[in-house]
């Protein structure tokens, strides 16, 4: 609590510009969205083998990222929250796992709609989606130890470090395609893109409007934080 | 001096573990219990019944070592010993370094002579029990100071066992699958010097930063 009103000011500055940014972001996330998903429903062609089924790439392919990425901006906050001691990098970190764990559960729903037909199962013990599961249970676990523990200090520290623990976790998820011999395929976006042009573009403006969704709902939540904070000191 | 205060602290825990003996005995009570649930349970007819047998030692070497992790460390908080961790003037890496390894010797290492014994029962033979107690004794050192870690973060908590397993559980999974798969990989007739040295590289590496993160999280804990 004494650090938010040292550190006033960076909080208030975050405040002033909150709402401008979410009317700035919301545009372009919308656009992206809307062209995202009206072009790979309609535009793009069938694929031979997969059939329409395919199509679920621009769902799970943008959600897996963001699980991952996420996870990471968390355990950068951390870091930055364990050196700095700033309590804007704990709210960011705080309000990032709850929308990271959401992406995880969607990325693994939508994996094992689309393994039903394709895999012939809804669920295999292979590398990527062991791994993916345990990210899961690494953020419902930080949300679990953020919840348990009462005193406000404790919490983001313990937090904090748990998240660092757990970021051993994300290159194993992404180089498993690659150590192990997996049912899952490789990367399909790299340098040398494996998929169509045409079925490219779309997958990219999924993936650039889910970041963006994420940055919007970060915003907001943080300012609600901040303003929550606000009015315990106040009152 | 610091010998001396290492000698201390080696001896002092030890000797609570030992006369504790109640807590002491539960823990390899539930073990050998749990385990000849799985006997009643599975026939010597199911076909993976050795391989089976491993996997359930370890998951029951895990299970009892997260049950028992939270009571022991516990006490030292509840009893103000961790402050006077703090407190003293050697670092407190070097004491948490000092108190993982007298709770393994005292608790976890009679579990890797016990284990390999029960494995007996599921029907290995003697070499390969020789490779699961060389396994269990490549990983649970490995587990001893990942499980700490999680018992440092939740100590402020009253309750903490439950949410101790949650935590700490997804970060034991590599030690379990390279643990296990050394063991069944020997059945099929390899020689498990790879899984060994992944085993204990994971082991050096957790030695090495192990001790500075519970110190940092037992500073947070004790609001120091």
């Amino acid at each position: 609590m004494l650090f938010i009103k040292k550190k006033k000011k960076i909080l208030n500055y975050f405040l002033k510009y909150a709402d401008v940014l979410v009317k700035i972001l919301s545009l372009p996330c919308m656009i992206f969205i809307i062209y995202g998903v009206i072009s790979s429903l309609f535009f793009v062609k069938m694929d031979i083998q997969q059939k329409d089924a395919f199509r679920i790439i621009y769902v799970h392919v943008p959600s897996a990222y963001m699980s991952i990425f996420i996870y990471v901006i968390m355990g950068v906050m951390s870091i930055l929250y364990l050196t700095f001691k700033d309590e804007i990098f704990n709210i960011i970190a705080y309000s990032s796992v709850e929308i990271g764990a959401v992406f995880t559960f969607i990325a693994l729903c939508t994996g094992s709609i689309w393994g039903k037909p394709m895999w012939g199962t809804w669920w295999i013990w292979d590398a990527r989606l062991t791994s993916e599961l345990i990210l899961l249970f690494l953020y419902l676990g930080y949300l679990g130890l953020r919840k348990a523990i009462m005193n406000d200090f404790i919490a983001s520290k313990s937090c904090a470090i748990l998240n660092l623990l757990g970021l051993i976790n994300i290159p194993i998820i992404h180089y498993s395609v690659e150590w192990w011999y997996t049912l899952h395929q490789k990367a399909t976006l790299s340098s040398r893109p494996t998929i169509e042009i045409e079925m490219l573009y779309p997958l990219l403006a999924m993936i650039l409007g889910f970041f963006l969704f994420y940055v919007l709902i970060v915003i907001i939540s943080v300012k609600n934080e901040i303003l929550i904070k606000k009015n315990i000191i106040d009152c | 001096m610091k010998k001396n205060a290492a000698f201390v602290i080696l001896y002092r825990d030890i000797i609570l573990y030992m006369r504790n003996s109640s807590e002491f005995f539960s823990i390899f009570l539930f073990f050998v219990m749990i385990t000849s649930l799985f006997f009643f349970i599975l026939s010597e007819e199911t076909i993976f019944f050795k391989k089976i047998g491993v996997c359930v030692i370890w998951i029951n070497v895990l299970l009892s070592m997260t049950l028992s992790l939270d009571s022991l460390f516990k006490l030292d908080y509840n009893y103000g010993i961790s402050e006077q961790l703090i407190l003293s003037p050697f670092s407190l890496s070097f004491l948490i370094f000092l108190k993982i390894i007298a709770l393994w010797i005292s608790i976890f290492f009679p579990m890797t002579i016990l284990a390999p014994i029960i494995g007996l029962l599921f029907g290995l033979s003697f070499h390969e029990a020789c490779i699961l107690f060389f396994s269990l004794l490549l990983g649970t050192p490995t587990l001893t100071v990942i499980g700490i870690i999680g018992v440092t973060l939740t100590l402020v908590l009253y309750r903490g066992g439950v949410l101790l397993t949650i935590l700490i559980l997804p970060l034991y999974i590599p030690v379990l699958i390279f643990g296990v798969s050394s063991v069944l990989f020997f059945i099929d007739g390899g020689l498990p010097f790879g899984h060994f040295s992944i085993l204990l590289s994971l082991l050096i590496l957790v030695f090495l930063i192990g001790p500075f993160i519970i110190s940092s999280s037992l500073r947070v804990s004790c609001y120091l």
